[in-house]
């Protein structure tokens, strides 16, 4: 399972990715423009697809259970993507497609979950704030990522994927594993093609569709987590976003850099705050689960 | 005198022994009367397990269980007519914290999601029982054979018990984590799961 995923999530779509980015960046991104940002966001979408379904199989068109939605949200991540990239959006236009595709991916992935872990209110105040807040962090990741040259915007997102590895390996989570493999894949290609090709860059459509991944990554074990790796989550839930907006945004930009940081801590303790709320319901129905009162009573 | 003595002894005594055996044949009438009667019986969680077996990559079996199970079986004429068996999916225990919650996680059952398993018995034919199962939201048709089909007593509540055995293949339900590509049992977790129920019922 672990070569096939591997494979599947890592090395097929990293050489895709690579192959891709590398020649279409050399071919059309000499010239004036940006490149050929709308490939990005449908690399995300490959590796997803690529990754998932060597562990779940090819996906259907409309899954019931939530666990083989990530190929959907996916889709729905590189469309806004493709949007951006193909569209000059004002700033709150832009803003305003990322935040839907987030809520589009919240439910996507949380609807399952409705009633039985999430009330009416939990549910749409978690789309809430991981929409609005996640628009935020790929908003400031976006700029970041424009500012930055060649291969350093991929690599630093790169570090952050691979952090979220470890991290979810500590709390003893293996779901949503998968999707950090794909997209470390697809940064770490993105990295070395922006060697060949100094002015590929991430944004305008990449950035969105990376963040609304790890946006995906942390809803998938947050709903699924056990008390156990609540410490996990709650710093995979901070750590990309502080650290990574922090990393991304140009040193000059310093009061760009706080506000953004701030908004992005502020984000990732909502989810973090989320998921202790989560944690604490399952604490307390085990307390109340007494295997030896049934015998005794 | 002594001789008349202890054979009004010996008569008191084969009367009282009369007495009893016609308590005890009274009993028996009793419970044949109540076994003939279509009853309902609850299911005692205590003396209740779910247990299944599934090949771990293809070298070994490994077993689990079920904590927490409720329902009710219908019983008549020592035949189970009927069953709805409702399984807590979280009590999902196989003597590893780490690999239950493995296991309760959307790899596999997915409890958050779906949170209970079902079955619900209505055809029998005495040897068997088929009928509905539901597992990670999928529901399937299913026949298990019944075995070792018994009656007690137990502190003035009348007990009823069986053991329904059947087998499922993970894919029929979804359950797509950790299969092999061909779907045979050779996969890091294999396709084919034996389940044995065994109920003990409270009248």
């Amino acid at each position: 399972m672990e070569t096939k995923l591997a494979l599947f999530a890592g090395v097929i779509p990293g050489a895709i990715s690579l192959l891709v980015l590398a020649v279409l960046w050399r071919w059309r991104g000499r010239g004036a423009g940006d490149g050929p940002l709308w490939a990005a966001p449908v690399l995300i979408a490959v590796a997803v697809v690529l990754g998932d379904s060597s562990k779940f199989g090819l996906p259907e068109l409309w899954p019931d259970s939530n666990t083989y939605r990530f190929p959907h949200a996916a889709a729905v991540l590189a469309l806004a993507g493709l949007i951006e990239a193909l569209t000059r959006l004002p700033a709150w236009g832009t803003l305003f497609v990322r935040a839907s595709a987030y809520v589009g991916v919240c439910c996507m992935l949380c609807e399952g979950y409705h009633p039985q872990v999430l009330s009416t209110g939990q549910l749409v105040g978690l789309i809430g704030i991981a929409s609005v807040g996640m628009a935020l962090v790929a908003h400031a990741a976006d700029r970041g990522a424009a500012a930055l040259p060649g291969w350093r915007g991929p690599a630093l997102l790169a570090v952050l994927f691979m952090a979220a590895g470890p991290l979810a390996l500590l709390g003893g989570l293996s779901y949503g594993m998968h999707l950090a493999t794909a997209m470390i894949a697809l940064t770490v290609a993105a990295a070395i093609a922006g060697v060949v090709a100094p002015r590929l860059t991430l944004s305008s459509g990449g950035v969105t569709a990376l963040v609304g991944m790890l946006l995906a990554l942390i809803l998938g074990m947050g709903v699924q987590s056990e008390p156990v790796s609540v410490g996990s989550l709650i710093a995979l839930a901070l750590t990309p976003a502080a650290i990574g907006v922090a990393a991304l945004i140009p040193e000059h930009r310093r009061r760009a850099r706080v506000w953004f940081t701030g908004l992005c801590v502020l984000g990732g303790l909502s989810l973090a705050f989320g998921q202790l709320l989560t944690a604490r319901a399952q604490i307390e129905r085990e307390r109340a689960d007494d295997p030896y009162a049934a015998y005794y009573g | 005198m002594k001789k008349q003595l202890i054979a009004g002894i010996a008569l008191g005594t084969a009367g009282l022994v009369g007495l009893a055996g016609w308590g005890t044949s009274e009993a028996a009438y009793a419970e044949t009367e109540a076994a003939s009667q279509a009853e309902t019986y609850t299911v005692d969680n205590v003396h209740s397990f779910v247990i299944f077996k599934v090949r771990h990559v293809g070298a070994a079996n490994f077993y689990g269980r079920f904590n927490n199970l409720d329902g009710t079986v219908g019983f008549e004429n020592g035949q189970i007519t009927s069953a709805d068996i409702t399984v807590e999916a979280e009590s999902v225990d196989t003597g590893n914290r780490g690999r239950d919650d493995h296991l309760r996680n959307a790899d596999f059952f997915n409890t958050r999601q779906y949170p209970e398993i079902t079955f619900s018995g209505t055809s029998t034919d005495g040897e068997t029982l088929t009928g509905e199962l539901t597992l990670h939201g999928v529901t399937r048709d299913v026949t298990a054979t019944i075995h070792d089909v018994g009656t007690g007593e137990m502190r003035g509540t009348a007990k009823m018990g069986f053991e329904a055995r059947f087998t499922i293949k993970r894919s029929d339900f979804d359950m797509r984590g950790y299969l092999a590509d061909d779907l045979s049992d050779n996969g890091p977790l294999g396709n084919t799961v034996e389940l044995i129920v065994a109920i003990e019922g409270n009248g």
